[in-house]
């Protein structure tokens, strides 16, 4: 399995053989040059300047006026003049992208103003699609673009959370705040249950890269593929929609040095509503006195705490907490070699106490023309990162310190007197919820990342049409992770102290091999193959080690030996290959009627023995119907396309050796009560030979419009996507030592419509952009195994609430099950309430059958967790040297299940201020059962709900420096702008955020502790030079 | 131009070659082979292997807060008097009123199942030992049957007719019929006869099964199988000889009463003292099974720190005899002083408390399920019945059981303490499943001796009116049930 040496060793000597005579080849071009531009040089030089136009006549900034044959040149300023000295009898080559190049001789003048001509064909967009390029009049697909100027306006240094409310049919959800989150990306739906969601992110056609890691400033442009003519290309990594980024490489021949930086200050959105330390303690004596306990504090106690205050600890673990990235771009190059160097760095800290995060990031692209013919490209990415987490949705000693905040009593103080943090227990508050402050500083977790991408590429036309090209990638990710507990948190001793360090390495390796033909024939019939060979290789090992019993804390993880018990180790190693051949075909005729044809087999290790090869094909058609005559006339109409397609792709969601049989390690029992024996037994999950993917099919219907010149344009899709086959875990009778099988059964729906509007309605000095994104999508369980209408998902992630989540047919993915809360008993309902063994003040549950008990058969669906849809409303304004850019995004029609609420509000350990609000015999007329209510806290509609939101996600300001002022300093241009973001969010939702949940997908929706969002404000400042 | 088109022509060859040999490099197998994990089919035949599978076989039984180690077990014998739990998740098992989604129920079955599965797949695969003595592999087969005897024990004395696997059945169970009671204990008593022929009479490690393990656990199972449902009483004569071999016979000396008896419940004490026969011993050590019993059984207030998912009942408690064997065996006062009474909460059990170290809600605590004073007791009853009256030795057996129980000698009578002799037969029983009651309280005995002996409704009836005749059977858990196969016991 190991990449054959001598065959590397062969393939690196050609290429050096090669480098060799192209660089000859270079050389004797050069020399030539050289000569030439010798004798040229006995001529005078001369001072010329001048200014570039459009074709409106408005000066065009960033122009390249270079002279011919050297590479003395220059750009134009912002107003698009220029001034440079040249040899007198020079010919200028004036260029700018989307316009037609010109070659100009001076001629002994000194001024020389330039217009350009439009170049009709490069106006036509090219947009990146799987495994090349194409323009954009001849796409068929359902493909997003998204231009690198809307994602660098934000104050972000990570690309996943820039693309929110950007794009129809893609839902970013900030479900955890964290410095280093993984928040969640979803294009069309939810569709699998168990094989995972996530698109296939592409980076200058590097696979399965991690969005959250690139830097938006180091984007050129993004492509969301979201139909299946656009991913099938993609096969089995295809069916999650893809996302193609392309970074920036060098243009131009003048070195362009650009610098952003920012920081920004952010703070906790919205805490929870709680109880002061004084209502607190009245409201836990009433609590105790109801149950016939004896009270709790005394009167000289509470009225202490009235005085003197208790502890927020809300206020205690969250802080204002700065962030500021710098990142610098140096790029240029002459007419063989460009380059763009990027590189960054981030510092974050977490508005909790306790976390931080910082990454470099490097990011050289380099390329070079061997020959006329032969292009040579090498993209780079390194990047070194530190995170310090804290530990989210967890409980007890090591337990999150945003779920004990709100749970831990104000009545304790952070410290006792003796120093040590105060402890749970003494009649108050829950026993198992640690010190919030002590949980959120003392566990020590060093995460150390470090990445590498090297990937080369080689391209060559062999003929003018016929392109081969043959890429490699290497991806290397290494993960050191430390983590040391000492004793604090329980005020204990030695044997409390444990650490451990666990080291993982993910290595990938891609091969590409491309060969594209495309050629015109009769000037009507365009015609373009692409196909592709492929190899992907991933090895994956990692390993963990731990202790216990420190004799000292000195050390912290750094030396395990210092523990008195050792933990047992473990390791692992898992690879996975895959082996795709793929084909494409776009025929175009006369511009007007488009095919696009594809195919995709791919052979995956992780197949089962008896499927181990899966074809995907696409068929999409398009009709540009301006090109057709009888448009031609059209005022209002300057671009209308029709597209339809159908196809099927693959979600090869099963982990390496899931097929198999297996034996468990680590079985292990004692048969001394001191020692342990090594076990190992039968795996309680049965092996499955014919285990395969999930195959999604999807249909979609498009309409591209384009009115009044294109300032108004509209790009709607309605799609329909069925994935069946979908990986299921089905249960088998236990007596036969196996519990459960992993099998291909079921299918889930997704429809929906997205429609994206933009438009320029004001033009001239005062501008307005605008953009609309509007994204619907329904989903529904069409069938699940054999015979079976619904799965019991589990655990929502408290106890008391294990059988809230539910996947049923009929039903859309994110369901929950519980009672049906009807309030609270009213005394004059007291009968009633004895029939159901409760008492007046008791939690009422709607008796669904009415039998006069409330059991499994009153169990109703009460909570949709996935949106009904989802919305952005973009908006940039500019006059003169000032601009303004509000992003406002919004998801309606899901619910949210919080069951942290169920905890504050709790009636025995609760500190929720609605707790004021208890029922009483004086108090009748509440939701909020008595304190000695019987029944309560069942798994119910009490703690949903509506997850709805609308966000002023983004609103940011800015200033140009004017080029006068800027000239003298030697820069070309300069911006500053303040950005607010989340300042200003409309919802009911009582949790910290609506996007916050502990987990996605079938299991999302349900909030228990996840890291609460942040309104930031930030000061940018970009410059150029 | 001439060298250059020549120049081109070279690049395009060796780009040809680049590609062919590129697209070569990476020899991509699409088979898996995975290099972390062991196959089934490539086990089973060292010594060391088979041991490893041991540990396996029994690890279901008390690991990951599902089995002996927590208090599932023991809350499908509340049924009886001495254990009891108001918890959401246990008080159906409690009340008699448990349906066939009862977590304890499901997660139990699992387990009992997963023993049995793996210590079939020992015993089917002993053929290709290679290199293992005679001796060694007898072991591991006895203690491989032991392990899937006491499985089965367990499954039909709580679910009556199960499926009886073995490993060249357990691949189809969807058309393996349930046996019935009779099939299964004839395998029971078989994988006992022949684990007790091959099993030491020592060994180094206490918790591994003996021949005086398997000895007293069959002695159990002839007791059990003289009783409801089989009721096939020539099996007292059986039950009494066999325990008899541990007390006078063959093993006599082996294993002795403990003169204290709360030294029993000592977790210092879990290996070395004389009375335990078979126990599971819990440990903290890393990767090991923790016992959690001592968590769960203890009050969650009063300075106990315990989780208080179950205790005992005050009527239990009342009726309790006192002496240094109570003491022993509840907790009724609780770390700050307070009575259970003035608690408010019920006496909870002692017997659990002990952990040793303890890391978390993790300890070294332990779970005796086979120890000399049932030996003893199983001998008085089984004796008294197979002899129409109480022998000599009968009473000496019971007697010595009293007498420890009031702190004294065992093997001095004492008038004051001695059931007398000249009890008739059925005054003689009635006191011996008495003292059973006392003595082997929490120890997933009494629940068992109400069912074998009938008396499931006579116990319940005034606590829990609904109780009949049915539920001396558990529900077997519902996603299980295959129709015509494995079929749901009657009235659930």
């Amino acid at each position: 399995m190991e990449i054959n040496k001598q065959k590397l060793m062969l393939m690196l000597a050609l290429v050096v053989t090669f480098f060799q005579f192209d660089l000859a080849f270079a050389k004797a071009e050069k020399t030539q040059k050289k000569e030439r531009h010798t004798i040229k040089a006995v001529l005078e030089d001369v001072k010329i300047s001048g200014k570039v136009t459009d074709e409106k006549g408005e000066g065009l900034p960033g122009a390249s006026i270079v002279v011919k044959g050297t590479t003395t040149g220059t750009t134009t300023d912002l107003e698009g003049k220029y001034s440079f000295i040249v040899p007198e009898e020079a010919i200028l080559n004036i260029s700018f992208v989307g316009y037609l190049k010109q070659e100009i001789p001076v001629n002994n003048r000194n001024v020389i103003d330039i217009k350009m001509v439009p170049d009709a064909e490069q106006l036509n967009e090219v947009v990146v699609v799987g495994y090349g390029t194409q323009k954009k009049s001849d796409i068929t697909g359902s493909v997003s673009s998204v231009k690198a100027e809307t994602l660098q306006n934000l104050p972000l240094a990570r690309t996943d959370e820039t693309l929110q409310g950007q794009v129809a049919g893609v839902r970013i959800q900030n479900n955890d705040a964290s410095p280093n989150a993984a928040i969640t990306i979803r294009i069309r739906g939810v569709s699998s249950i168990n094989g995972g969601n996530n698109p296939l992110i592409v980076i200058d056609g590097i696979q399965g890269v991690n969005l959250k890691d690139i830097h938006p400033n180091d984007i050129e442009s993004i492509e969301v593929l979201k139909d299946a003519s656009a991913t099938a290309i993609y096969g089995s990594r295809g069916a999650g929609g893809v996302v193609l980024v392309t970074t920036k490489k060098g243009k131009s021949r003048k070195p362009s040095i650009t610098y952003n930086t920012y920081g920004s200050l952010t703070t906790v959105r919205n805490k929870l509503e709680l109880l002061d330390v004084g209502q607190y303690a009245e409201v836990t004596n009433a609590n105790r006195i109801s149950r016939n306990l004896p009270a709790v504090y005394t009167d000289e106690q509470i009225a202490e705490f009235k005085q003197n205050g208790g502890t927020d600890w809300q206020d205690e673990i969250f802080r204002p907490a700065y962030t500021h990235n710098h990142h610098l771009t140096i790029s240029g190059g002459n007419d063989e070699i460009l380059y763009s160097i990027a590189g960054d760095y981030l510092e974050t800290e977490g508005v909790v106490i306790g976390s931080s995060y910082k990454k470099y990031a490097f990011r050289p692209n380099f390329s070079a023309d061997l020959s006329r013919k032969l292009k040579f490209t090498l993209n780079t990415f390194a990047s070194w990162s530190t995170d310090h987490p804290i530990e989210l949705n967890n409980r007890d000693r090591e337990g999150s310190p945003i779920y004990a905040a709100p749970l831990f009593p104000p009545t304790k103080p952070v410290y006792k007197d003796d120093g040590a943090y105060s402890q749970p227990g003494g009649g108050v508050g829950s026993n198992t919820e640690y010190n919030p402050v002590a949980l959120a500083l003392e566990p020590v977790r060093d995460n150390l990342q470090n990445q590498l991408i090297v990937s080369p590429t080689l391209q060559y036309e062999i003929v003018e049409g016929l392109t081969v090209s043959t890429m490699i990638s290497h991806q290397l990710v290494t993960n050191n992770n430390g983590r040391y507990i000492n004793e604090k948190i329980v005020n204990g001793g030695e044997s409390d102290r444990q650490a451990s360090v666990s080291n993982s390495r993910w290595n990938s390796f891609q091969n590409s091999n491309i060969v594209s033909y495309e050629k015109e024939f009769n000037d009507k019939h365009n015609l373009k193959l692409t196909s592709v060979f492929e190899q992907q290789r991933q090895v994956s090992t990692s390993n963990w080690s731990g202790a216990r019993d420190f004799l000292t804390n000195a050390v912290l993880y750094n030396d395990l030996s210092l523990g008195a018990q050792s933990e047992i180790p473990s390791s692992n190693r898992t690879e996975q290959s895959l082996e795709s051949y793929m084909g494409r075909i776009n025929y175009s005729y006369a511009g007007k009627y488009l095919l696009t044809l594809t195919g995709r087999s791919d052979g995956s290790s992780v197949f089962a023995a008896n499927n181990k090869r899966a074809f995907f094909p696409s068929l999409a058609l398009g009709w540009n119907v301006t090109n057709e005559s009888f448009m031609e006339n059209s005022q209002l109409v300057s671009n209308l396309k029709v597209r339809a397609s159908y196809g099927e792709v693959g979600n090869a969601a099963i982990s390496p050796y899931q097929s198999l049989a297996q034996l468990v390690t680590g079985s292990n029992f004692s048969f001394t009560g001191s020692d342990v024996t090594t076990g190992i037994n039968l795996s309680t999950q049965a092996p499955n030979p014919d285990l395969k993917w999930e195959t999604t099919r999807q249909a979609n219907l498009g309409v591209d419009l384009e009115l009044f010149d294109g300032r108004l344009s509209l790009v709607a899709d309605y799609y329909e996507k069925n994935t069946k086959d979908l990986l299921l875990s089905r249960a088998l009778y236990q007596a036969s030592g196996f519990q459960t099988q992993l099998i291909n059964a079921g299918e889930v729906e997704n429809k929906g419509v997205e429609v994206q509007l933009s438009g320029n309605p004001i033009v001239g000095d005062f501008k307005w952009n605008t953009g609309i994104t509007f994204s619907r999508n329904v989903n529904k369980v069409i069938s699940l195994n054999d015979g079976e209408t619904s799965i019991q998902l589990g655990d929502a992630g408290l106890p008391g609430f294990s059988d809230a989540l539910w996947i049923e047919v009929g039903q859309p993915l994110g369901l929950v099950k519980g009672y049906e809360y009807a309030g609270v008993w009213k005394s004059t309902e007291a009968v009633l309430a004895a029939g159901y063994g409760v008492t007046p003040g008791s939690p009422k549950y709607v008796d669904q059958n009415n039998d006069g008990i409330i059991n499994n058969d009153d169990v109703v669906n009460i909570a949709n967790t996935l949106p009904e849809f989802t919305f952005g409303w973009n908006n940039f304004f500019s006059y003169k040297s000032f601009d303004l850019s509000v992003l406002v995004q919004g998801v309606q029609g899901n619910d949210i299940y919080n069951i942290g609420r169920s905890r504050i509000d709790s009636n025995d350990e609760g500190t929720s201020i609605r707790l004021l609000n208890a029922w009483t015999e004086d108090n009748e007329n509440t939701n909020i059962p008595a304190h000695n209510g019987l029944g309560g806290f069942r798994n119910d509609s009490r703690w949903v709900e509506s997850g709805a939101y609308i966000r002023v996600k983004n609103i940011s300001v800015g200033y140009r420096f004017p080029s006068s002022v800027l000239e003298s300093l030697g820069v070309s241009s300069a911006r500053i702008y303040a950005t607010g973001t989340n300042l200003f969010t409309f919802t009911d939702y009582t949790g910290y955020d609506p996007e916050g949940s502990t987990n996605v997908d079938s299991r999302g929706g349900i909030d228990y502790a996840t890291f609460p969002s942040q309104k930031k404000y930030t000061i940018s400042l970009d410059i150029k030079f | 131009m001439l060298s250059d088109t020549i120049k081109i022509k070279k690049t395009v060859v060796s780009l040809v070659v680049i590609i062919v040999c590129a697209t070569g490099c990476a020899d991509i197998e699409l088979d898996e082979n995975p290099p972390s994990l062991l196959s089934p089919g490539s086990f089973f035949t060292t010594e060391s292997e088979f041991q490893a599978a041991l540990a396996g076989a029994f690890k279901p039984l008390y690991s990951d807060w599902e089995s002996f180690d927590y208090g599932y077990p023991l809350i499908m014998t509340s049924g009886a008097e001495d254990v009891r739990s108001d918890a959401g998740i246990f008080r159906d098992l409690n009340r008699l009123s448990a349906n066939g989604n009862d977590q304890s129920i499901n997660a139990v079955w699992k387990n009992l199942y997963r023993s049995i599965s793996n210590a079939n797949t020992i015993i089917g695969n002993l053929e290709n030992a290679e290199g293992i003595p005679e001796q060694t592999l007898g072991e591991l087969e006895g203690q491989a049957k032991f392990i899937r005897a006491f499985s089965f024990f367990f499954l039909t004395r709580w679910f009556g007719e199960v499926q009886l696997t073995t490993f060249e059945n357990q691949t189809n169970v969807e058309e393996l019929r349930q046996s019935s009671v009779a099939e299964i204990y004839d395998a029971i008593v078989l994988d006992l006869e022949d684990a007790e022929e091959k099993l030491p009479v020592e060994f180094a490690e206490k918790g591994r099964p003996t021949k005086g393990a398997a000895k007293a656990l069959l002695a159990k199972v002839y007791l059990t199988m003289a009783g409801w449902p089989l009721e096939k009483t020539e099996n007292y004569t059986l039950a009494k000889d066999k325990a008899a071999e541990l007390i006078s016979g063959e093993l006599a000396g082996t294993y002795g009463l403990e003169s204290d008896f709360s030294d029993l419940w000592k977790e210092e004490n879990k290996t070395t003292n004389s009375e335990f026969i078979f126990t599971f011993l819990g440990t903290i050590a890393s990767g090991g099974t923790p016992s959690h019993m001592h968590t769960a059984s203890r009050h969650w207030g009063n300075g106990e720190g315990g989780w208080g998912d179950f205790y005992s009942e005050d009527h239990f408690f009342n009726a309790f005899p006192e002496g240094v064997r109570k003491d022993a065996t509840f907790t009724s006062i609780f770390a700050d002083g307070t009575s259970w009474e003035d608690a408010g909460v019920q006496p909870h059990m002692a017997k659990y408390r002990d952990a040793g170290d303890t890391n978390g809600n993790n300890g070294e605590g332990f779970s005796v399920l086979l120890r000399y004073a049932d030996v003893l007791l199983i001998y008085a009853e089984a004796a008294n019945m197979a002899e129409n009256g109480p022998s000599g030795a009968a009473l000496e057996a019971v007697n010595q059981v009293r007498r420890r129980a009031m702190g004294m000698d065992p093997n001095i009578p004492d008038a004051g303490v001695d059931l007398p002799s000249g009890m008739s037969q059925l005054d003689f029983d009635a006191a011996v499943l008495e003292e059973r009651n006392w003595e082997l309280a929490f120890e997933y005995n009494r629940w068992f001796d109400l069912v074998r002996r009938k008396m499931v409704v006579q116990v319940n009836k005034d606590v829990h009116p609904g109780v009949t005749e049915n539920n001396r059977l558990l529900p077997k858990p519902s996603a299980q049930l295959i129709s015509e196969i494995l079929m749901q016991n009657t009235g659930y």
